[in-house]
């Protein structure tokens, strides 16, 4: 595995007090999600999936075991954090939608963005881009009462995205919906999910949505039971290390792309001695590049190269969603 | 959260149930209104009943009688060591002396009062019919309306004009009747005035009493230039042994006096105020019983604790503020109807107009701001609860 998992649980446990008998709503829960990952936790109603939802959303706190985020304690922080940490690196889309009833379209999707103190033209610039992402710009200034399900839902995702978040977490997203509308907004999730390359966890008891996850965990009685997928996570973790992106001298590669070597493996496979032949690239240099090269193949190891991903379809918000949980 | 955005949110909340908001800072309104016209009315009735019985010049005149001892009897001497005392403008004596008047044949005892007809304001002379003396040396005289009652007059202002016959008696040191010549005891004099006053006196210009002989002044008014050295300058007269009264006591007392009936006036007020703010309880309660699952959604999306709180309260500031205005406005205005009906009835009836209310800016700004802290006070508690709600208990709650 060359990657680091964005959301890795130990052992999580929950447990509710229902008078006198405990409920145990999760049971040492060990999942992981990678960077980009379209993943689903499928279960039947009761079984867990909205308290292991409501734990990574950070709005309730494991009875036991821990949540990861980044390699970051969740179980660490404070009302504070929490709040910023919802408010920034997570985005959630309900059942029942959630709008706020008496704010327009666009009012609601910058709401995070209101609640994180950011100027109001930039927020509102920032939430009619969302909008228009999710084909509501049109009704940007309707209030939830004047747009259908579907349409609430999809301001929702837009207020999910809004803050370019890690994560976005949907609880049963298309349970209000009839069938038509459920499935333009399971559509819409899969295409955000992989243009802007956000990790998507998906709450579900539908079957049939089963063939847009990447990954899909299977949930019982509080109980991972069994876990597929496509190992997205594998064939992505090995990304193109081109020449190029070693950072080697531009007229050196192209030397060695003139000899036939394309990537930094290329190099590897070939003895470093031969290449200086062959190529005629001084000592310096071909210290360089047996450096980058060893480096990659360190990488290939315990690499993350995960921080490659994701940003450049986010039209960042100045930056700042990234580093820590609570930065 | 920056606080414009907490205020935009709190005022779209107080649009989006806007019979309630209304009804809720009528109450407001209407408790600070009844606070603001009681104790505007205790302010207008205290200036009332000052003005009622002292004018300016008495606020800034002393009266000094004389103390136990021989140096501190009231002659020419201790007059103007008195007129020597820095601030002082000038004093004013009188001379006393007990009389015999006559009127239409009937005679009675009185005591006759020479003052100076300059200073007839500062000896707190109040003319209610007629005029002053027209000059030191007119033979003219002005009485009490308790001596018109004795010679059995009906109608007041046909003795204007009329003579009255004035015999003065004179005591010796030793208290005997002193021999005087008659052309000085006896005096006939010409009434021109009568004040409302329960004592048998006459008042006229002390012109007439010096030739008498007397001495000693029975009492003395020092008239200061400043009504704030009033104080000091007094001290002084007090040290020197004399006994001194100023108006001032008397305005303490009526201060006192008005401070409690403003604090009862203001208690009735309160009585509304209270209601008000229960009412401002209730809202806020209820609000955040329909805001349950909206604040659940605002903090899963990142409001903080501190985000719900503040909602909340600038809401319930925003209705102490509004009310609090709208409530002194509403009582000044109040205030104004009850006044004018109340001097049309008096004008009606052939009294004189009166100032009722009075609202010192002050206390506008003390209503104001009472409101607004009495409304946050009342929203405390629904904006605590509100911010402390578990976000996932909330999310359930439909």
């Amino acid at each position: 595995m060359a990657k680091k998992p964005v959301i890795k649980t130990v052992n999580l446990c929950k447990y509710y007090q229902m008078g006198k008998t405990t409920v145990r709503a999760n049971q040492k829960i060990n999942i992981e999600v990678y960077s980009g990952e379209f993943v689903i936790i499928f279960g039947q109603s009761g079984c867990g999936k909205s308290t292991l939802m409501s734990l990574l959303a950070g709005l309730d706190e494991p009875t036991s075991g821990e949540i990861l985020v980044r390699g970051e304690k969740l179980n660490g922080l404070n009302a504070l954090q929490l709040a910023k940490y919802r408010r920034t690196k997570i985005g959630m889309v309900f059942q029942q939608y959630n709008l706020i009833k008496t704010m327009t379209a666009v009012e609601n999707v910058a709401l995070p963005l209101t609640f994180d103190g950011r100027p109001k033209r930039l927020r509102t610039q920032r939430a009619e881009n969302c909008l228009d992402m999710v084909g509501m710009q049109s009704y940007k200034d309707h209030t939830p009462a004047e747009l259908s399900g579907g349409q609430q839902q999809r301001v929702a995702i837009a207020r999910a995205w809004v803050t370019s978040p890690w994560i976005v977490l949907a609880d049963e997203p298309t349970g209000n919906l009839d069938s038509k509308s459920a499935n333009d907004i399971m559509e819409l999730l899969k295409k955000l999910s992989v243009k802007s390359k956000r990790i998507v966890v998906l709450i579900t008891h539908n079957p049939d949505y089963i063939k847009y996850a990447d990954k899909v965990f299977y949930i019982r009685d509080g109980v991972i039971t069994k876990v597929t997928g496509k190992s997205k996570s594998v064939k992505k973790s090995k990304p193109k290390v081109t020449l190029e992106f070693l950072e080697i001298d531009p007229k050196i590669v192209r030397d060695l792309k003139k000899v036939g070597y394309k990537s930094a493996q290329d190099i590897i496979s070939a003895k470093i001695s031969d290449l200086i032949q062959v190529s005629g690239v001084n000592e310096v240099e071909a210290a360089k590049i047996q450096k980058a090269a060893t480096k990659f193949l360190e990488g290939e190891e315990t690499g993350d190269s995960g921080s490659t991903e994701g940003n450049e379809a986010d039209e960042d918000l100045e930056g700042e969603n990234s580093g820590s949980l609570t930065s | 959260m920056k606080i414009r955005d907490v205020f935009a949110l709190s005022t779209g909340n107080l649009r989006r149930n806007r019979m309630r908001s209304v009804l809720t800072i009528t109450g407001v309104t209407i408790g600070i209104a009844a606070i603001v016209f009681l104790v505007s009315l205790g302010f207008g009735l205290q200036n009332l009943s000052i003005k009622k019985i002292t004018s300016l010049d008495a606020l800034t005149t002393i009266t000094v009688s004389p103390g136990n001892n021989a140096q501190t009897k009231l002659n020419e001497e201790t007059v103007n060591k008195f007129k020597g005392i820095k601030g002082v403008s000038n004093v004013s004596t009188t001379f006393s002396v007990p009389s015999q008047i006559s009127y239409n044949n009937k005679t009675t005892d009185s005591v006759t009062y020479g003052l100076n007809p300059e200073y007839i304001d500062i000896e707190g002379l109040k003319i209610k019919e007629g005029k002053s003396f027209s000059s030191n040396d007119a033979k003219e005289v002005i009485v009490s309306q308790s001596i018109l009652k004795v010679f059995d007059v009906k109608d007041y202002k046909s003795v204007l004009g009329q003579d009255l016959e004035v015999n003065f008696i004179v005591l010796d040191d030793e208290g005997n009747i002193k021999k005087i010549d008659e052309s000085l005891s006896k005096q006939k004099l010409k009434i021109v005035g009568f004040v409302e006053e329960e004592k048998n006196n006459v008042y006229i210009s002390i012109d007439h009493l010096k030739p008498l002989g007397l001495k000693l002044y029975n009492r003395t008014k020092v008239k200061v230039n400043d009504k704030a050295d009033l104080e000091s300058i007094r001290s002084q007269i007090d040290a020197l042994g004399f006994t001194t009264i100023s108006v001032k006591d008397t305005i303490n007392q009526i201060d006192k006096v008005f401070l409690i009936v403003k604090i009862i006036l203001g208690a009735f007020g309160m009585i509304a105020l209270l209601v008000a703010s229960i009412g401002i309880f209730n809202t806020m309660t209820i609000a955040l019983l329909e805001r349950t699952h909206e604040i659940g959604v605002m903090k899963a999306i990142g409001a903080t604790d501190k985000d719900i709180k503040w909602t909340f309260i600038s809401e319930v500031s925003v209705i102490g503020l509004l009310g609090g205005i709208l409530g002194v406005i509403s009582g000044i205005i109040g205030g104004y109807i009850i006044n004018w009906l109340v001097n049309s009835l008096a004008k009606a009836l052939g009294g004189e107009p009166n100032t009722l209310f009075y609202t010192p800016i002050e206390f506008i700004l003390i209503a104001i701001g009472f409101s607004f802290f009495v409304s946050t006070l009342a929203g405390f508690y629904p904006a605590k609860r509100a911010s402390k709600l578990s976000p996932i208990e909330a999310l359930r709650y439909e």
